[in-house]
């Protein structure tokens, strides 16, 4: 679970400025510049085929009968050449299309809003936790890491935390995924109007609830769905886990034909409220709230005319080989036997990496080729010029994408990815305004901010979306998706009756007028 | 004059059996080479024909025809490239198995069934009533003297906590992937799938990242840790890695099925919860596949089918296995008393499904002629047929989920003692692995010397939710058992000569007093 990174205050005093996310391009890997090209070669026939389409279109507004005439004769006296000819063009162009990867498109989404007396006032908060026994120091760590998390006082948490006391039992806990997973999905197929009956892979992650049967297993029993379902439920995967899931039911989506996927992306927080005293534990308690999201994938060529989206990447980055990474989000048992995912100082480096490699990969996929060959340029002068101090170069995304959905981790996050992507306050407007009025929903976050940005009209017909998370593990997983259409909200929306009031001005954390 | 008479009436069912499979063995062998005896015919007519006309006389007739209708021919070739090209393009890409290896612990994880009774009674929560119970269970669980526990189970007194489960789960997994890795010679890197799948301890970061992070995978891994998805989980994760492998070209799926029992003892007195203490044991399995050509020729197994059925719709299937808390708040998995009756259930939807796939012809058709003559003539007089998969698989790795669910199964497919030795055996040497079982189970029918060339083995699996799931594999070479122990990863090559062994229906449990 990525939970957002200490307060800026505290971590100056914490650590050094070197801890601080680094200057990202100065120890580029070639190794993944090679494996961003190999991405590249993979589409290189299509980029081959482009000019001689050109030349053949030239030739061919040259022609006149006679030439065409004389052409046909040539032909009928070649009859083996011409169809060993065609054959091979046959062969070549059948084998384009079947290798071509199916379009997936995202017919709609919805995104779990809960009932307003779920929300937690800071006060309310503070107070309850004083009444769950935490140590004077535990209340005031928890107090500021509150009041600069940049979460607003409309964030929710589940029924089972405002009870006095807390009663964090598995029963909650179903009680909590139930509410959340259906009522997203029962938004999703008002929406649509598809039948629980045509879905024909279902996708759940959850990082830190997984009961027996699988929460899969609950939405099966709930809608129905039919026997030969492919159901898959991840758990453990943490934050990142989202787009892990809409990667496999694209997978999925390539083996199936004709059919309906539905990803379902939550968190639990009524077993993994954490009630200790270790600091580096309580921070999930400041920054994570109850949300969920459910997504409707389909490959089926008739959606496209109400699909909103097609998906056109998926870059997944695992960093587990690093002992560093591996640990810097980590859930275990504090000396009293208590439970709770750790957070390492190490986290806001490790992210920096991870997001490195990541747009390193991605990069060639969708940077246009006058910010490749600027990036790449920039890349072998410093090979060269090994003594110079060339300066990075920092490609440009704002050239490859209109809207960011970053996952809203924490302020930190926020901040050191829109310093290090050059992103305006405009472009990380979603991403503050989701953590600000629903916190961090983990996997789902990326949706909320969505939904902010159709609630907000922005999204319009061929306009490019990226979804960045991270997660334990530790994983930076990317999903780059293309709108169809000019897209309006769904019904339902999470922001429909708040987004008049959007976006706010946020200072350290603060609201600006409070 | 009574025991004449029941000896004739013997050796009457004795002759009426014997007369019948004869008969259907006839009757198999001559519908499964229907197609060479059709056939024959047309070939000699058409060997005849040829045999008038010379071969310049064919290709002078064909390139005239052509000449005479340029875009006939052109068009006719066209459509004959595509057909080809898409039916070669279509097909599912392989998928083989390379090896698979299964975790043996150490002696000190041993425990007998004294040991057991021995432990529950020392941790001072079970009432008299239910160590009584456990006893009872264990007497015919069909379980024997040397499965395993973790350490934090057997300590005195027991220490679970979620150190001691990542230690479990660190065991079981890397010395099943050492195993498999050092047996194959594929290196780390070149995998590019990895599945997990363990039902009751998910942690943060995963056990799949556990994975990436000591084998320092490659960091585009395709990663997927399934949690929750219960005991038939093993085959979701094989399915999964057969789909994966039908987007990611030309690499490895490392795939590890494993429970973990250290978190999810039950220390309550819920008697539909005590069951999992009786039956769940340590164990895991890593298994390779891959879609490489190239590694066919060593390749042990082709997977054939995965079959998956969910009957999470109905609420009594749904809920027969479920995890919550008892009155007191502890968490345990319950079992309810519809468990047979809805296994039964998913069996029959799963082999409708998987009939059609792997029967022989001449059991579908009278499969089908059954069901025609129950639609007809109504359900008076006409017994369901069921199929007879001994004609279409050599080999049988049925869950052991406990003694109950393999007594049922090989009643309902009719299968012999010998087909269900596998399982049993399993059931007896290792517990309930839960996911893992079926891979034990088909290490045992290796070690055994049974698997042949062409032999199909039939994995099978129930799991909660409620699931039951189907893999079907055909081996592409004899395994010789003599070769496996130095490979090593084959749990029973050292021990295979102590088995089978007699299972009674009830052994008890000697306590010292």
């Amino acid at each position: 679970m990525n939970g957002g990174a200490a307060p800026p205050s505290a971590a100056a005093a914490a650590t050094p400025p070197h801890r601080r996310l680094p200057d990202f391009l100065q120890s580029v890997n070639l190794k993944y510049v090679k494996l961003g090209y190999h991405y590249l070669i993979t589409h290189l026939l299509t980029l081959m085929l482009l000019p001689l389409m050109a030349v053949i279109l030239l030739e061919a507004g040259r022609t006149d009968p006679e030439d065409l005439r004389q052409l046909w004769l040539h032909l009928q006296y070649n009859l083996v050449s011409v169809l060993v000819l065609s054959a091979v063009l046959v062969f070549g162009a059948t084998v384009y299309v079947l290798t071509r990867p199916r379009p997936v498109y995202l017919v709609d989404f919805a995104c779990y809003k809960p009932p307003a007396h779920l929300q937690v006032r800071f006060e309310e908060f503070m107070r309850h936790s004083k009444l769950c026994g935490f140590s004077d120091d535990a209340l005031e760590f928890q107090r500021k890491i509150l009041e600069r998390s940049g979460l607003s006082e409309e964030t929710y948490v589940p029924e089972a935390m405002h009870a006095l006391p807390p009663q964090p039992t598995m029963a909650n806990a179903r009680a909590e995924a139930e509410t959340v997973m259906f009522g997203a999905l029962d938004s999703l197929f008002r929406s649509t109007g598809v039948r629980p009956k045509d879905v024909g892979v279902l996708v759940v992650n959850c990082s830190l609830f997984n009961p027996t049967p699988s929460l899969s297993a609950m939405i099966v029993n709930k809608y129905k769905l039919r026997g030969n379902v492919r159901s898959f439920n991840l758990g453990g995967m943490g934050c990142s886990a989202g787009v892990i899931a809409v990667d496999l039911a694209r997978d999925m989506l390539q083996v199936h034909r004709g059919t309906y996927a539905v990803v379902v992306s939550t968190e639990n927080i009524t077993q993994n409220w954490y009630f200790g005293n270790r600091k580096s534990m309580l921070i999930p308690n400041c920054l994570f709230r109850v949300g969920g999201a459910a997504v409707l994938l389909s490959n089926r060529g008739g959606d496209r005319r109400r699909a909103k989206y097609v998906l056109r990447h998926v870059v997944r980055t695992h960093k587990g080989a690093d002992d560093r990474a591996f640990n810097c989000v980590y859930q275990e048992q504090d000396g009293e036997g208590k439970t709770g995912v750790s957070l390492s100082k190490d986290l806001m480096a490790i992210a920096g990496g991870a997001l490195k490699t990541n747009i390193t990969t991605l990069g060639p996929l969708v940077l246009p080729v006058s910010e490749q060959l600027l990036f790449f340029a920039t890349l072998v002068a410093k090979k060269l010029l090994v003594s110079a101090k060339t300066k990075p170069y920092i490609p440009d995304f704002k050239l490859a994408f209109e809207h960011f959905c970053i996952h809203a981790g924490g302020r930190a996050v926020i901040d050191e990815l829109e310093k290090n992507l050059q992103l305006s306050p405009a472009h990380v407007e979603a991403s503050r305004m989701t953590l600000h009025r629903f916190g961090n929903t983990s996997s789902s976050s990326i949706w909320y901010e969505l939904a902010y940005m159709e609630a907000k009209g922005r999204v319009r017909r061929g306009h490019r979306v990226w979804q960045i998370a991270f997660g334990s593990g530790f994983k930076c997983n990317s999903a780059v998706w293309h709108a169809l259409r000019n897209v309006k909200p769904s019904p339902d929306s999470p922001w429909e009756d708040c987004i008049d009031r959007y976006p706010v001005e946020l200072v350290d954390g603060f609201p600006a007028h409070q | 004059m009574e025991t004449t008479a029941h000896a004739a009436a013997s050796g009457t069912i004795q002759n009426a059996r014997h007369r019948t499979s004869a008969l259907k063995l006839c009757y198999h062998l001559a519908v499964s080479n229907a197609m060479y005896l059709l056939l024959a015919p047309a070939a000699a007519a058409a060997a005849h024909w040829l045999s008038r006309h010379s071969a310049a006389e064919l290709a002078g007739s064909a390139r005239s025809a052509a000449a005479a209708n340029p875009p006939l021919a052109v068009a006719l070739l066209v459509l004959g490239a595509v057909l080809a090209t898409a039916y070669l393009m279509q097909r599912p890409r392989g998928v083989y198995l390379v090896d698979f290896a299964c975790y043996k612990p150490g002696g000190e994880h041993v425990v007998t069934r004294e040991t057991f009774m021995r432990q529950s009674e020392a941790a001072g929560v079970f009432t008299g009533d239910n160590l009584a119970f456990q006893r009872k269970i264990l007497e015919r669980s069909g379980l024997g003297q040397g499965t395993y526990f973790p350490k934090a189970v057997l300590n005195s007194p027991p220490n679970p906590c979620m150190a001691e489960a990542r230690a479990e789960a660190e065991a079981v997994m890397f010395g099943a992937i050492d195993q498999v890795l050092a047996k194959t010679g594929v290196r780390a890197r070149d995998i590019g799938v990895v599945v997990v799948n363990c039902s009751l301890f998910n942690p943060t970061p995963s056990l799949s990242a556990m994975i990436v992070n000591h084998y320092k995978l490659r960091g585009n891994v395709a990663s997927y840790n399934l949690g929750g998805m219960g005991c038939s989980a093993g085959l979701i994760s094989i399915d999964l890695a057969k789909q994966l492998l039908q987007v990611h070209r030309d690499t490895y799926a490392l795939v590890v099925s494993m429970e973990n029992i250290t978190l999810n003892w039950y220390w309550g007195n819920n008697r539909s919860m005590l069951m999992s203490n009786c039956l769940f044991r340590m164990g895991g399995a890593a298994v390779l596949l891959t879609n490489r050509r190239s590694e066919r020729r060593r390749a042990k197994y082709q997977l054939v089918h995965t079959v998956r059925t969910h009957h999470g719709a109905d609420d009594r299937a749904y809920r027969c296995v479920f995890q919550e808390e008892d009155e007191t708040g502890r968490v345990g998995v319950a079992l309810s008393k519809d468990l047979m009756a809805v296994a039964g259930e998913a069996l029959r939807t799963n082999i409708t499904t998987l009939g059609p796939l792997a029967l022989p012809m001449s059991e579908q058709i009278l499969f089908l002629a059954s069901l025609v003559a129950r639609r007809v003539f109504g359900a008076r007089g006409v017994r369901p047929y069921i199929p007879d998969f001994k004609m279409a698989f050599e080999h049988f790795c049925i869950h052991a989920g406990g003694r109950a669910v393999l007594d049922t199964i090989e009643k309902n497919l009719g299968l012999s003692a010998w087909h269900m030795e596998p399982s049993r055996m399993t059931l007896y040497r290792w517990g309930n692995t839960s996911s893992s079982s079926l891979w034990y189970e088909l290490a045992y029918t290796e070690a055994q010397g049974r698997v042949r060339r062409g032999h199909r083995a039939w994995q099978i699996a129930f799991g909660s939710g409620f699931k039951c799931n189907s893999a079907v594999w055909r081996a592409l070479r004899t395994i010789d058992p003599a070769k496996e122990k130095p490979a090593g990863g084959n749990p029973w090559v050292d021990e295979i000569h102590n088995f089978p062994v007699e299972v009674p229906k009830v052994e008890s449990v000697v306590m010292s007093s």
